[in-house]
């Protein structure tokens, strides 16, 4: 089930991190030299995105992921700029995102976990 | 679902600051990304946030947050109400929040700063209770006179057990048992050293308690009965030359607290 961002809320901030965990062991021998042995085909691919929200936004933003997306269950599809064009990715929370509130607004960071994409 | 607190944040100690940072913990269950695709599943339906608050207190909020932690909340354990700007900025939500681990206190430039974490659990509405309903004293049959008009009765006295030379901000609970919405019924739970008589106040404007110095080291839960507001207290001696000046119990919500402190020698 992908639920769709809800369309009052912004999108994330420009700034984000994608890391991309390939998942291999890897084990290092006594000389140093490591050995990458893959268990996967594809890597998993994760995104940092981060959002200033005013209270009212928050609190859409909450309900969003504790009622549609039951917790963080369910994936979404979320859009963010990147290099000027809109960039539609299908993700899902990797761990609960971390709220800071500062200067009036709710500061929200999110690791998330990509599993489509479409520009 | 209703949800009794009984302890609540004293009213002289200062709200956290107004930033605080943290999040809510996940309900859904994540699988391990070395186990292939992903998978996710629901747990829980509450969503439960931690935050990360701090407070600013001087030595003496510091001494009274210290008995509250330790005394009220069982070194902690127990959970109370707070007041808290979340999750709107532009209004106060009472929460009934729990400490979480360790409360890392730093003295600086003479203030006291306290980093805390605390778990909130559920957003608590604050029930003001009915007043009491005036009797008579010997049938028991309600007062006949106007709405504003309030006896109270006319003497009561309460012990306490521990000793103790000083009077922080204590808290008078209900009892488990009482109905909030049955009227103030506050039973001393907290410590002291005093007999409290009071004197009934035909202007309504306050009720006037004499504090004496005399010493109870038995437990004496007296039912106490009282309109909410702020009453002025004044201490009195029959014993001993000390009297100290006035201080202030405020009523609310069930709940005697002292808003000033002052000492018995």
């Amino acid at each position: 089930m992908t639920e769709s961002w809800p369309y009052n809320l912004p999108h994330p901030l420009i700034q984000r991190i994608h890391p991309l965990d390939p998942r291999s062991t890897v084990t290092v021998m006594e000389t140093g030299r490591p050995r990458v042995r893959r268990e996967f085909a594809e890597p998993l691919e994760m995104c940092e995105y981060n959002w200033n929200f005013t209270e009212d936004q928050f609190e859409i933003f909450k309900d969003f992921v504790e009622v549609n997306l039951a917790q963080g269950e369910h994936y979404f599809v979320l859009g963010g700029f990147e290099g000027g064009q809109l960039v539609n990715r299908t993700v899902a929370f990797l761990s609960p995102y971390t709220l800071e509130r500062t200067d009036n607004l709710f500061h929200v960071s999110a690791m998330m976990e990509v599993v489509e994409e479409e520009s | 679902m209703n949800v009794q607190v009984n302890n609540v944040w004293p009213s002289t100690l200062p709200l956290p600051h107004i930033d605080y940072s943290g999040g809510p913990t996940m309900g859904a269950l994540v699988s391990d990304r070395t186990h292939g695709r992903l998978a996710r599943r629901r747990r829980f339906y509450p969503a439960y946030q931690n935050f990360q608050v701090q407070f600013v207190l001087t030595p003496f909020q510091h001494d009274i947050f210290r008995a509250f932690h330790l005394d009220d909340l069982g070194n902690g354990t127990s959970t109370f109400a707070l007041e808290l700007r979340y999750p709107k900025n532009s209004a106060v939500t009472n929460w009934q929040v729990r400490f979480l681990g360790e409360i890392r206190s730093t003295y600086n430039d003479g203030s006291w700063m306290v980093d805390a974490t605390i778990c909130l659990l559920h957003p608590v509405v604050i029930i003001e209770p009915r007043d009491a309903v005036p009797t008579e004293p010997e049938s028991g049959d309600p007062v006949q006179g106007g709405d504003d008009q309030i006896y109270y009765p006319g003497e009561w006295s309460c012990g306490a057990g521990i000793p103790s030379t000083f009077f922080s901000s204590y808290v008078w609970s209900l009892p488990e048992d009482v109905d909030p919405n049955e009227g103030i019924i506050a039973e001393y739970r907290a410590h002291a050293r005093a007999i409290f008589i009071s004197e009934r106040d035909e202007n309504l404007e306050g009720l006037t308690i004499h504090i004496y110095s005399e010493i109870f080291w038995d437990f004496y839960p007296t039912p106490i009965y009282a309109k909410s507001g702020l009453y002025k207290a004044q201490i009195g001696n029959t014993d001993h030359n000390d009297p100290e000046g006035d201080f202030y119990i405020l009523v609310s919500n069930g709940h005697w607290k002292l808003t000033q402190h002052f000492c018995f020698s």
